[in-house]
């Protein structure tokens, strides 16, 4: 059995003739919660998208539980454990909360769903107030716990999130912090992406560093929050004394 | 009052509104009984609309090739083979639905708007197939199709036509509000909202979208029966654009997100149709085109929802101003 719950090995995707990840790796264990960092184009959406079958792997393999998932369609991936929160929250404002968080619920049994209801209201008081309510009619931030929950109803193994803070008020995008700092530690892993280094250091054990589709650089998130380099060249922190790491061009991939 | 409640008396309320038509109709100067029959074939037509267009966002061009196909083989079956009116409905609807099932195996893999130029072709082909085939009776259609039979009684009236494909309409009214209800209709709501998280919530999209669309085709195939036996006979023009055209407006107009909306919408499309025939002399229904449109384009900007959204949103607003001036009220007593 292998050691990791996730595991992505060289793997890459394209947007018709342009290849956005050029041969990733990225392990994550039982648990554990990791950060994809990076600039803008980095690859990091794309990683994400791949891993929940978005976007098709066009070289490498995903192997979720040790099963090889790199060629299964995406609801099937969601089945065997691998939940998205996409960027923008997408939560379906036509519906109710409680709604939306039965859809996560999707193909559970009757009993699984009602206690996953449970635990989610027990994480997020707020949304069991607001439960009858249209979910396109909360704040941001409640769409985010509603998305989350959403995640959290199919009991995932590894939970993705996509920019969980984008475009939330600082006071709200603490709260989210402490909302995925909740979530780790327990059964669920996490692959946050985020632009926020600060949430997703906090958030996260491990980080990766991507850039133009390849992983820079990888270990604990305290040698990544120090190390001189990542901070000039990846976080956005000038540092007279290191050079930018050279970067890769994109590759023009032939049909 | 539970929502349960609230539910089922709209649904009584509805049911009695519908069978009492013909005792409007008749006291009506634009209406006759013919016209209430075809209001209901063609609210029973679009209901199918409604979980497609209305919920999952996918836009049907060929609900009136599934009508056609409905009505021809009924039409085929009791002429050429004098099988039972009943039976050949369901053999419609069994072939509109399999059809249908067919074609979404195709459509719903790839992403876009294949539904409507998928369903477009496939309108323009049966009508002309059916314009061309001896079976189908050529352009000249099939005429002489036998009266449907229900419970020894002859369904050979106005009147009784009416009745029968009025409780049909309440009927599919009802089922179809239950699986809208249902997990079914939830994850339909949820793909037309964002197909990205539906899939990622482990919702089959492709499924759940060729189950609404041969949901569609089925029900439009038994109102399409309907109309074979009713009127006796039947032509390509059945399966024309114009008609999947006119299908698609009615439940625009009555609003596609709500199971009542293509009665409302049935109601006020042929309604206006009528009217313009009395009231506009010496047009002899060619405006009917045009105030279809004109109809389209009102909705689309004034009721985005619909005649029963903007019915609702009438009836919260009516319900807010209460609640306002009673607690205005008490507040006064108590000060």
């Amino acid at each position: 059995m292998t050691e990791y719950v996730l595991e992505a090995r060289g793997v890459a995707a394209r947007y018709g003739h342009i290849e956005a990840l050029h041969g990733v790796d990225l392990t994550v264990r039982a648990g554990e919660a990791v950060t994809l960092v990076g600039a803008n184009g980095a690859g990091k959406t794309t990683l994400l998208k791949t891993l929940v079958g978005l976007v098709a792997a066009t070289r490498g393999s995903i192997r979720l539980r040790g099963h090889d998932v790199t060629r299964w369609p995406v609801q099937k991936r969601a089945r065997a454990g691998l939940a998205l929160v996409p960027e923008g929250r997408h939560v379906f404002s036509g519906l109710s909360v409680q709604d939306n968080l039965l859809i996560g619920g999707h193909g559970r049994g009757r009993t699984a769903v009602r206690r996953a209801l449970v635990d989610v209201y027990d994480r997020f008081p707020v949304l069991a107030r607001r439960r009858r309510q249209r979910a396109g009619s909360l704040s941001g931030g409640e769409q985010q716990m509603v998305a989350i929950g959403r995640a959290l109803m199919a009991a995932p193994d590894v939970l993705l999130l996509d920019e969980p803070t984008l475009g939330l008020a600082p006071i709200v995008v603490a709260e989210v912090t402490d909302i995925l700092t909740g979530l780790t530690g327990g059964h669920t892993a996490i692959v946050l992406v985020e632009q926020n280094t600060e949430t997703a250091f906090r958030v996260a054990q491990r980080g990766y560093v991507l850039d133009r589709g390849l992983i820079r650089r990888t270990g604990d998130v305290a040698d990544l929050r120090t190390d001189p380099e990542v901070r000039a060249a990846y976080l956005g922190e000038t540092s007279r004394s290191q050079e930018p790491l050279p970067l890769p061009s994109p590759r023009k991939v032939t049909p | 009052m539970t929502p349960g409640m609230k539910r089922c008396a709209a649904h009584g309320v509805f049911a009695a509104v519908v069978l009492s038509a013909p005792a409007l109709f008749t006291r009506m100067p634009f209406y006759t009984l013919s016209t209430a029959v075809l209001m209901v074939m063609l609210a029973i037509g679009a209901l199918g609309l409604v979980p497609l267009t209305g919920l999952a966002r996918q836009v049907s061009l060929g609900q009136a090739a599934f009508y056609g196909i409905g009505g021809y083989t009924s039409a085929v079956l009791s002429t050429r083979y004098g099988i039972d009116g009943w039976t050949a409905m369901a053999c419609g609807a069994v072939l509109a639905g399999a059809l249908a099932w067919l074609l979404g195996l195709a459509i719903f893999r790839a992403q876009g708007h294949y539904l409507t130029l998928a369903t477009l072709a496939l309108g323009i082909a049966l009508s002309a197939l059916a314009g061309q085939l001896p079976v189908t009776g050529r352009n000249a259609g099939v005429a002489g199709i036998p009266p449907l039979e229900a419970f020894g009684i002859r369904l050979d009236g106005d009147l009784s036509v009416f009745y029968a494909f009025a409780g049909m309409l309440v009927l599919c009214v009802l089922a179809v509000d239950c699986l809208l209800r249902s997990g079914f209709g939830r994850a339909l709501t949820a793909a037309g909202d964002s197909p990205l998280a539906t899939a990622g919530s482990g919702v089959d999209i492709a499924r759940l979208r060729r189950a609404a669309f041969v949901l569609a085709a089925v029900l439009a195939s038994i109102a399409g029966s309907g109309y074979a036996y009713w009127y006796r006979y039947i032509d390509p023009g059945i399966m024309g654009l114009l008609s999947s055209v006119e299908l698609l407006i009615i439940v625009t107009v009555g609003g596609t997100r709500s199971v009542w909306g293509p009665a409302l919408g049935a109601f006020t499309v042929i309604s206006l149709s009528q009217l313009s025939k009395q009231y506009l002399p010496g047009t002899g229904g060619t405006y009917e085109l045009t105030i279809y449109g004109a109809a389209l384009i009102l909705t689309l900007l004034l009721l985005p929802d619909g005649l029963v959204g903007a019915f609702a949103a009438a009836g919260r607003t009516v319900r807010h101003t209460v609640e306002r001036r009673r607690t205005a009220a008490t507040a006064r007593a108590l000060s």
